[in-house]
Parts: structure tokens; sequence; C-alpha cells
């Protein structure tokens, strides 16, 4: 067996790292940071083009839910009734529109807890995500796990919050063969209309093989591109 | 509604030491903490009423700290890297030591021996936010401890002293 540190060891060594480090880690202050986002507000608002005008107005609309999107949020552990989540870990919120991701996981109900998914008898969440649709999404290819033999189905529920369209294909493939969708009945493609209060879609696709995963590519057209964030997860139906 | 200025002092040299150990590199790190606290700010009014404002901060740290290493991966190799913070006033020969052990270890390995042992995130969140599961997490810190103590030396029993 190979030598390891124990535990207590290793954290010793974290915490003795953390002891020498943070002191030189003074924080620039706020003020830097104060001003690097009004830099930001101001040259946001000085550009005319209709583009980012449109990100503005569409930025306004989202910031409040509507009382049936609070209804998916899950209650606040401390009781707040003021206080909401934060998006789980998988809703990527950086880069422009990363707002409208978090929108969107709320909208949808993204949630991964296949645990609790079991307590209530349902079947588990095999892939979740959410992200803004930016100039690079669309050059990869989501690949969901699928560890259920018996699984003939899979299922996808996604939607857009913001605007523009984007493009959503939707397949089962071996792992090896994830750019190889197969039959009508094994992939499906379909448009995908953003909205600032968009309904879910769903569709459903036939498991070609036992355990072959899920695939999913999602591309925006160029009316999406930084207007536009999309939300899915891919479960057993 | 909690403070911006107060949360930013609280939060943010304790945030830029996990993405520290992750980089290896102190420059960088400050730079991926300032990037996510501005952005932070920019929401405050919404971020500030979660249930757990520096969990975000950090999420927001993290992807960027994830999305930039990939970058530097490709530009170029991290054990020959001109090391920028090994001046007269940088850590300690243990730290740079751990670090450097660290450093040897694959992406998301040492992603997750930081955000345990420095950030403290039980291995379940840890599972989540990698979309492995729990033993895998499990495997990549003892992995971890197996790469520090290859690293950092032997184990040294201490003596209790009458």
């Amino acid at each position: 067996m190979p030598e390891e540190y124990t535990e207590e060891q290793t954290r010793a060594a974290f915490g003795a790292l953390h002891t020498d480090m943070l002191p030189r880690f003074r924080p620039p202050g706020a003020e830097a940071a104060i001003s690097a986002v009004r830099r930001k507000r101001r040259t946001a608002v000085t550009v005319t083009s209709a583009g980012v005008a449109a990100v503005l107005v569409a930025g306004a609309a989202f910031v409040t839910l509507s009382p049936a999107d609070r209804a998916v949020v899950p209650p606040a552990a401390s009781g707040k009734p003021s206080s909401r989540p934060a998006p789980p870990p998988w809703v990527q919120t950086s880069g422009p529109a990363g707002d409208l991701a978090a929108e969107a996981a709320l909208k949808l109900g993204l949630q991964m807890d296949n645990k609790e998914r079991r307590k209530k008898g349902l079947p588990p969440i095999i892939m979740a995500y959410a992200q803004a649709m930016t100039s690079n999404t669309g050059g990869g290819i989501g690949g969901g796990n699928n560890s259920d033999p018996k699984a003939v189905e899979f299922t996808i529920d996604v939607v857009c919050f913001g605007q523009g369209t984007v493009q959503v294909s939707f397949w089962t493939a071996p792992k090896t063969g994830h750019a190889k969708p197969k039959t009508a009945a094994t992939s499906v493609e379909f448009p995908l209309t953003c909205s600032a209060d968009p309904e879910t879609v769903t569709k459903t696709i036939h498991v070609s093989a036992p355990l072959d995963l899920a695939y999913v590519n999602i591309r925006p057209d160029k009316s999406a591109i930084g207007k536009a964030a999309v939300a899915h997860q891919v479960r057993t139906p | 509604m909690t403070d911006f200025k107060e949360f930013y002092a609280a939060h943010y040299a304790g945030l830029t030491v996990q993405v520290y150990a992750y980089f290896g590199d102190q420059h960088e790190a400050q730079e991926v903490v300032q990037e996510a606290f501005c952005r932070a700010l920019a929401r405050w009014e919404r971020i500030s009423a979660y249930d757990d404002p520096a969990a975000w901060v950090r999420r927001v740290a993290w992807n960027l700290a994830t999305s930039r290493w990939r970058k530097l991966r490709s530009m170029w190799a991290f054990q020959s890297r001109e090391r920028r913070d090994q001046v007269v006033d940088g850590p300690g020969p243990d730290r740079i030591a751990l670090v450097d052990a660290l450093a040897t270890l694959p992406a998301a390995q040492r992603r997750a021996m930081v955000l345990h042992y420095l950030a403290d995130l039980p291995v379940s969140e840890i599972a989540d936010r990698e979309s492995v599961s729990e033993n895998t997490v499990r495997s990549w810190l003892r992995r971890g401890r197996i790469r520090l103590a290859e690293h950092l030396g032997p184990l040294h029993t201490e003596e209790a002293h009458a």
C-alpha cells in the first residue's frame, strides 16, 4: 500500500498554507471592484447598437420572477421569505447573459438531487446544465451517463430564456460514437424559441442499445448570442 | 442587505488562497477572484439575498479558474513555468512544495483537494459540482494524499514530550 497522508496531516498541510498565504492576499479595496463595475455599466449605456440595447431592456424584464416561477424555487433553508437559493453548481453564470442562465435554471426547476427523486419514486436525472448562449456555444456535445441497462427511452426538458432561437439536437449513441446520430427514433432536432416567459419543451427518444449515452448539442442562432440562456435536463421518462 | 464592502473584505483573501492553491500563481488567482467579486457586485441586490452569497462568488471564481486553466494549460507546461511568486517575500518552501505537489495532479483531482481541504466542501457537494460519484471524489482525495506523501517527504510521528 503506498504511503499517504492522513486526513489530519493533509488538513494540517493545507491549514499551514492558508495561514501563510492569507496575509499576502490583501483585497485591493472594494473601490476597485466598484469602479470596474461602473466602467462596464457606463460602457454598456453609451454603446448604441440595437443588440446591446435589447440586452439591457431584456435584462430588466428578467430580474423579477413571475409568481408561477417563484413556486419552482425551493424554500430557503434559513426560513427567510425574501432569500433565494443560489443556482446549483452546474449552472454557468459567467459571461454575458449569465443572469439568464440562472433564470432559465429556475424556470425549469433544474435539480439533480437523485437521492430525493429516488425517495419519491422518480427516475434519475442523467444530465443537467444551464448556460448562457455565446458565440462559442454549440461547439461541444454533452454526454449524459446512463447507468440503467433497462432504460429504453430518454427524455429531455429544455427551456430558453431571453431572445432569439436556438437549435437543439438530442440523440443517443454509444460513448465512442457520439458524433453519429442514428435513426429518427433515437434522435431529434428542433428549433427552440427563447422568450421572457418561455414554455418548457419536452422530447423523448428511444435508447438504441443498453447503456447508450444521451447527447445534447445546443447551437444558438445569431439572434440569441449574448441574449439568451438555455437550461436542460435529461432523464428517463 | 449585507454590505458589499464588508462581504468583500471578509471573503476575498480566503477565496484567493484556494484559487492560488489550484493555479500555483498568485497573480492569476487574484485576477480570477477579483473578477468574481466584480460580477457579484454587478448583481449585488440579488446575490446578497441568497442564503450563502459567498458560495455564489466561490462558484463563479472556480468556473473562471477552470476555464482559464484550460487556456493556460495549452500555453505552457505547468512544471516548467517561471514562477513569479518565488521572490524573497514569497511563500515558504513547504508551501511551495504543497502547491507543486498539487500541480502534479490532474485538474479535477487538484480542484477536489483544494475544495475539500481548503474550502471545507463536503464530498457530496464536490461530486455534484464535478458531475461524478462520491466514490470517485474519495478516490481522488486518496490519490492526492498519496501524492502529498510522495512530494512532501516521509510522514513524521510527533513524540509527546513530558
